[in-house]
C-alpha cells in the first residue's frame, strides 16, 4: 500500500502545477474530560513534502506511547487546517452580527424579551469552543485502504493542521438557549451526530414521532451553506455528539430565515465537552 | 421516450416498486397521514387537514354495497394534494341501452385537490382547503376546509363541507351572510362534466365534520372514529341509502411500509373495506450494478505519438459508456476533444468520472483539458469542458477539498483552430437495430367494459443510414385482447368535429397486424442554439405525413421556443399503408420554461396553434419531477371548440407518469417508460403524436429528463 500511495504521490507531483511546499501539522492529545481544551501530549511535523493522512498517522504511531494509543478514540478526531479555522471564525463574526440586528430589529418592535434571548444566543455563540474539521470519521485503517478517504496534506488546504485527538467518551451536551426563554424554539431541536449530520429533530407534543431533517456533513466542503430545501429524511437512533436549541422561525426575519441552520454550521465544530471548558 | 413493457406495467399496477422488502413498519410511518375511503390524506368518508410529505403516492380501493372506488393520490407538491378517482356505482348501469354497455355499471371519474394553507405549529393545526370531484360530473363534488391538531397519539380535526360533504345542512352556511349567491347550490350535476364549476363552489348546505385518529400502542394499528355531515338521501346510486348514524368507525392496518389494510363500520349500518398501496417518488431507488471509477495510475502515455485510438475507446466505452466518434488534439497538444455520446447512466457525471478518469490514466501529462461534445443524431449539442489538473486533484485525493465536478464545464460546444482530427469512426450503412418487446395496450372506464387491453408484441427497428439521418419503426401483432367488446361506432355525421381521434375502435378492430409509426427524421444544428428536423412517414397510428420543426434552446438556460408545422393525412384503419380522406396542416408555437425558481425540478410547455380537427387553441403541458426521476405530468388543451361540440370532457386533458428504466433494473439505463391517463378522447385538442421531438433530443443543453 505504501508503495502505491508513493506511486501516486509521484504521478502526482509529475503532473500537478502545485510545487511541493512545506507544511506543518500539530498534534494534540486531550485526555482529561473535565478540560477538553486542555492538552497532555503534543507533537509538531514539519512536511518539506506532501504527505497523506496515513503517513502522519504512521508518525505519531511511532511518537506515541501504547497505553495512551490504545485510548484514543480515532473517529472522534477532528483534523484541520489554518484555512478552515479561519473560515469558521469569519462565519462565526457574521453569525455574531445577523444576531446582533435581529436583536436590535425586535428590540424595535417592542419584543424586548425576544431581543435579550437574541442577545444571550449571541454572547454564546461568540464564546463556542470551535474546533473545525474537514471529516467527523476520521480512522486511520479507513485512510490506508481508501485512498478517496486519505488526502494530502498540501498549501492548497493550509500552512498549519491540527489534528486534536480524544481519549475519553463524549457526554451529548446541550447549547444554545434555555427552554423558557422568549423567542427559543422548543418544537425543534438541532442535533449534532457522529458523523458530523445536522439534524433538526421534532421534541415537542404534536411532532416528537416524526422524522428528523437532516443535512450531511461534507468533508470535501465542511463550511458550506446549505439550503432547507436539501434536507433529507433521517431517524435519529443511536449517539448525539451535542444538541443546540435555537430561536423559533416565528422571530427570524426575511433576510434572517435559514439564521438557524447557518448556526448549526458553527455549532456542529464545538468541541467534546466542550461546554465544560 | 421508450414505452414500459408488460413486465413493468404489471409490476406498477400491482404496486410492486424496488423497495418493497420490509417487513416491518418505518419509525417515520407511524405517524404518516392514511388515505380515506375516497383517496387522499382523510379519515374515512372525510378528509383531514393532514399533507403527506411530497412524492408520496397511493393507490386506493375502498369497496361496500354501494360504492368501489379505486383511486390514485399524489403529493405533487408539499402544499398540494392530488387524487383522481373512479367510482364504480355497483347500484346503475353504464347507460340504458344494453346493446352500448351491456350490463357493466355506472363509472364516475373524479379530480380531487387539496391545498395547505397552514403547517401545524405549537398553537395552530395543519389546515387545508380542498376541492373534490372537480372537473367532473359533479355527483362528488364539495368543497372543505378541514384543520387537523396532534396530541401525542390523537390527531384531531375539525372541518366544515360544503355540496356532497356538507349535505347534512348541519349548520348554516357562513358564506350565505357574506353573499346571497352562497345560499343556494344550483347545480348539483354538471352537463358535459369536465368543467370547473366555480360557481357553484362553496355554495348550498354546509355540515361541520369532524373525527379523530387514534395511534394505538401497536405501531401497526390505527382506530378512526368519525362524525360525516354528509346526507345520502340524494345518493348517485340512485338506491335508498340508509343513514342510522353519522359516526362512522373504522381500523387501518400497516401490514409493511408500502401495504394497508382498511375496515369500517359506517352510517351505523354497513362494513366496508379496502385496501391501498403506498410509495414515495422521492425515496424510491434500485440497487445498481455499477463500476467502480478506475484507480489512479501512472499515465500509460508519455506523448501522443504513442497514441493507440482503439484502446482508447475500448477504455473508454469499457468504463464509461462513452461511445468515441472523433477524437481531437488541438492547442499544441494540451486540448484533446471527444465528439460521441454515452447511454449508460442516467446521471451524466458519472459516466464523466469514469470518461475522465480513463482520460487522465492513459493521455501524457502534457494534456490539459479534456473536452466531451455530445452527439446526438450527428448534431453537437452541447460541451463539458474538464480542467484536468483539477480533476486530478481530486482523482488522486491531492487534497481535502476538490471535487471532480470542480473540473467541469458546461459550455457552447467549439471548434479550435487548429483541431487535429486523430480518429474518426468510419462511416458505414450499418444494419438497423431490430428487437421484439411486449407491450400492453389499456384504457379504463370505457361503455363495453370498464378495463380494455390489448397485449401486443412490437417488432422495433432504429437505423442510422448517415449521420443527422434516423429512421424508426414499430410493426405491431395482437397477442391477445378484449377489443371485440367494442360495440359503438359513431356514424360521421354525427360528430361535430373531424373524426381525428374517436376512429379508435375501427384503428383497434380492423388488423392484428398494423404498422404503428414508420418515420425518417433528419435533424440539423444551424448555429449555435438553433436545431432543426425534417420528417415524414408513417407518424403515428392515426395519422401520416411530412412536418419539420425547428428550436431555439440556448445553453444552459431555463427556457427554448420552437415552432413546428406538419401536413398530416388519417391513416386507413386497418393501419398497414392506405390513408383516407381527411387531411390538415396542423402546428405549434411552443415555448418551454423550467419553472424551478417556482416549483423545483418542473417543466412548463405551451403550445399555441392548429390541432389535428382544425381548431385553434392552446395546449398546456406541466411537468414535475420527483428525487428518483420518475416525471408526473398532466396536459390540458382548450381551443375554439366550445363544450358542446367537445362532448362530454368539455376539453381535452390528461396525466401521465414517465419512469425511468433503470429504478426498475439492476443495470443502469437512459431510457424511460410512460404511463398515461387520458379521462376521455375526443377530437378537439389533439396533436400530432410524432416521435423524436427536438426538445428531447437537445435534452444536454440543460438537462430535464436525464441529471446532470
Amino acid at each position: 500500500m505504501r508503495v502505491f500511495v508513493g506511486l501516486l504521490f509521484v504521478v502526482f507531483m509529475s503532473v500537478s502545477q502545485i510545487a511541493a511546499a512545506q507544511v506543518k501539522v500539530n498534534v494534540y492529545l486531550h485526555q482529561n474530560p473535565e478540560q477538553p481544551g486542555g492538552v497532555s501530549w503534543q507533537k509538531s511535523y514539519e512536511l518539506s513534502q506532501p504527505e497523506r493522512i496515513s503517513q502522519v498517522y504512521e508518525r505519531i504511531l511511532s511518537d506515541i506511547n501504547a497505553d495512551e494509543l490504545a485510548q484514543i478514540n480515532w473517529s472522534a478526531s477532528r483534523l484541520s487546517s489554518d484555512f478552515l479555522q479561519a473560515r469558521l471564525e469569519r462565519h462565526r463574526e457574521r453569525m455574531v452580527e445577523q444576531l446582533d440586528q435581529l436583536a436590535r430589529h425586535w428590540s424595535r418592535q417592542d419584543e424586548q424579551q425576544v431581543a435579550d434571548s437574541i442577545k444571550r444566543l449571541a454572547a454564546q455563540v461568540s464564546r463556542w469552543p470551535l474546533q473545525a474539521t474537514y471529516s467527523f470519521n476520521l480512522t486511520p485503517d479507513q485512510t490506508r485502504l481508501i485512498l478517496q478517504q486519505n488526502p494530502l496534506l498540501t498549501r492548497a488546504d493550509g500552512r498549519v493542521f491540527n489534528w486534536h485527538l480524544y481519549s475519553f467518551p463524549h457526554k451529548a451536551l446541550t447549547f444554545g438557549l434555555p427552554e423558557d426563554l422568549a423567542g427559543v424554539d422548543n418544537d425543534f431541536l438541532w442535533n449534532v451526530l457522529p458523523n458530523g449530520t445536522v439534524a433538526k429533530q421534532p421534541v415537542a407534543y404534536y411532532n416528537q414521532r416524526l422524522p428528523a431533517a437532516c443535512y450531511p456533513h461534507d468533508e470535501r466542503s465542511p463550511m458550506q451553506t446549505v439550503n432547507a430545501d436539501q434536507a433529507q429524511r433521517c431517524a435519529i437512533k443511536g449517539n448525539l455528539i451535542h444538541s443546540v436549541r435555537l430561536l423559533s422561525e416565528y422571530w427570524l426575519t426575511d433576510e434572517t430565515e435559514q439564521l438557524d441552520l447557518e448556526l448549526m454550521l458553527l455549532a456542529k465544530f464545538i468541541l467534546p465537552n466542550g461546554g465544560q471548558s | 421516450m421508450k414505452k414500459l413493457s408488460v413486465y413493468t406495467l404489471t409490476m406498477a399496477a400491482l404496486g410492486y416498486l424496488p423497495n418493497v422488502s420490509a417487513q416491518d413498519i418505518s419509525d417515520d410511518r407511524i405517524y404518516q397521514p392514511t388515505q380515506s375511503d375516497i383517496g387522499g390524506a382523510g379519515l374515512m368518508q372525510t378528509p383531514t387537514g393532514r399533507m403527506n410529505r411530497d412524492g408520496e403516492f397511493s393507490v386506493l380501493y375502498y369497496d361496500n354495497d354501494e360504492y368501489r372506488r379505486m383511486a390514485l393520490s399524489l403529493q405533487l407538491f408539499p402544499w398540494l394534494e392530488s387524487t383522481i378517482r373512479y367510482t364504480d356505482v355497483r347500484t346503475r348501469l353504464y347507460s340504458d341501452s344494453e346493446g352500448f354497455s351491456g350490463d357493466q355499471t355506472y363509472k364516475d371519474r373524479g379530480l380531487d385537490v387539496k391545498f395547505r394553507l397552514l403547517e401545524e405549529s405549537r398553537w395552530l393545526p395543519e389546515t387545508s382547503l380542498g376541492l373534490r370531484d372537480i372537473a367532473g360530473t359533479g355527483q362528488f363534488a364539495s368543497e372543505y376546509i378541514a384543520a387537523s391538531k396532534r396530541f401525542g397519539p390523537i390527531d384531531v380535526t375539525l372541518g366544515i363541507g360544503w355540496g356532497y360533504l356538507g349535505r347534512s345542512g348541519n349548520i348554516d352556511n357562513p358564506l350565505c351572510d357574506i353573499a346571497d349567491r352562497f345560499c343556494d347550490r344550483a347545480n348539483e350535476l354538471s352537463g358535459q362534466g369536465g368543467e370547473f364549476e366555480i360557481g357553484d363552489w362553496f355554495t348550498g348546505n354546509a355540515g361541520v365534520f369532524g373525527g379523530i385518529e387514534y395511534q394505538t400502542p401497536w405501531d401497526p394499528l390505527i382506530v378512526k372514529v368519525e362524525y360525516d355531515a354528509n346526507d345520502f338521501s340524494r345518493e348517485s346510486s340512485r338506491t335508498p341509502i340508509i343513514q342510522d348514524s353519522h359516526w362512522n368507525y373504522g381500523l387501518h392496518y400497516r401490514m409493511n411500509d408500502n401495504v394497508n389494510l382498511k375496515l369500517s363500520y359506517e352510517r351505523g349500518n354497513t362494513w366496508m373495506f379496502g385496501f391501498s398501496f403506498r410509495t414515495n417518488f422521492d425515496d424510491m431507488t434500485q440497487y445498481k450494478r455499477t463500476d467502480p471509477i478506475p484507480a489512479p495510475t501512472e499515465p500509460q502515455l508519455t506523448s501522443m505519438v504513442q497514441l493507440d485510438t482503439d484502446e482508447l475507446r475500448s477504455k473508454l466505452r469499457k468504463a464509461s459508456g462513452f461511445y468515441l466518434k472523433r477524437f481531437y488534439l488541438s492547442d499544441n497538444g494540451k486540448k484533446v476533444t471527444l465528439v460521441g455520446n454515452q447511454s449508460r447512466y442516467r446521471y451524466e457525471t458519472m459516466s464523466l468520472d469514469r470518461a475522465a478518469a480513463v482520460l487522465a490514466n492513459y493521455l501524457p501529462a502534457s494534456v490539459t483539458q479534456y473536452q466531451f461534445v455530445d452527439d446526438v443524431l450527428g448534431m453537437p449539442i452541447a460541451q463539458v469542458n474538464v480542467d484536468a489538473p483539477t480533476f486530478k486533484r481530486a482523482f488522486y485525493r491531492a487534497d481535502f477539498t476538490t471535487r471532480y465536478k470542480d473540473s467541469y464545464k458546461l459550455v457552447n460546444v467549439n471548434q479550435d483552430d487548429d483541431d487535429q482530427l486523430l480518429f474518426e469512426r468510419a462511416s458505414e450503412l450499418g444494419l438497423p437495430d431490430i428487437g421484439f418487446r411486449p407491450f400492453l395496450e389499456q384504457s379504463f372506464g370505457g361503455p363495453e367494459a370498464f378495463y380494455m387491453y390489448k397485449l401486443r408484441m412490437d417488432g422495433y427497428f432504429n437505423w442510422v443510414p448517415t449521420e443527422n439521418f434516423l429512421v424508426n419503426g414499430v410493426i405491431s401483432g395482437t397477442i391477445v385482447d378484449n377489443y371485440d367488446k367494442f360495440n359503438y361506432l359513431v356514424e360521421d355525421g354525427e360528430a361535430p368535429l373531424p373524426r381525428v381521434r374517436t376512429y379508435v375502435r375501427e384503428y383497434s378492430t380492423q388488423s392484428d397486424i398494423v404498422l404503428t409509426r414508420a418515420q425518417g427524421t433528419y435533424v440539423k444544428e444551424w448555429q449555435d442554439n438553433l436545431y432543426s428536423s425534417f420528417y415524414g412517414g408513417y407518424l403515428e397510428r392515426m395519422f401520416g405525413g411530412i412536418g419539420t420543426e425547428w428550436l431555439y434552446r440556448p445553453l444552459d438556460k431555463p427556457w427554448a421556443v420552437g415552432v413546428d408545422i406538419n401536413y398530416a393525412r388519417q391513416r386507413s384503419f386497418e393501419s398497414h399503408l392506405g390513408f383516407r380522406d381527411y387531411d390538415v396542416l396542423t402546428g405549434h408555437l411552443t415555448g418551454y420554461l423550467r419553472t424551478d425558481y417556482f416549483f423545483d425540478n418542473t417543466l412548463l410547455t405551451v403550445s399555441a396553434g392548429r390541432f389535428l380537427a382544425k381548431d385553434w387553441g392552446v395546449n398546456v403541458k406541466f411537468e414535475k419531477k420527483f428525487d428518483s426521476g420518475i416525471i408526473v405530468g398532466a396536459f390540458a388543451a382548450k381551443t375554439n371548440v366550445s363544450a358542446e361540440e367537445f362532448g362530454e370532457g368539455s376539453f381535452n386533458k390528461g396525466f401521465f407518469i414517465s419512469i425511468p428504466f433503470d429504478l426498475l433494473q439492476i443495470n443502469h439505463s437512459t431510457g424511460r417508460g410512460a404511463i398515461g391517463w387520458t379521462p376521455l378522447t375526443r377530437d378537439g385538442g389533439q396533436m400530432l403524436q410524432r416521435a423524436a421531438h427536438l426538445y428531447g433530443i437537445t435534452d444536454a443543453r440543460s438537462r430535464f429528463y436525464n441529471e446532470w
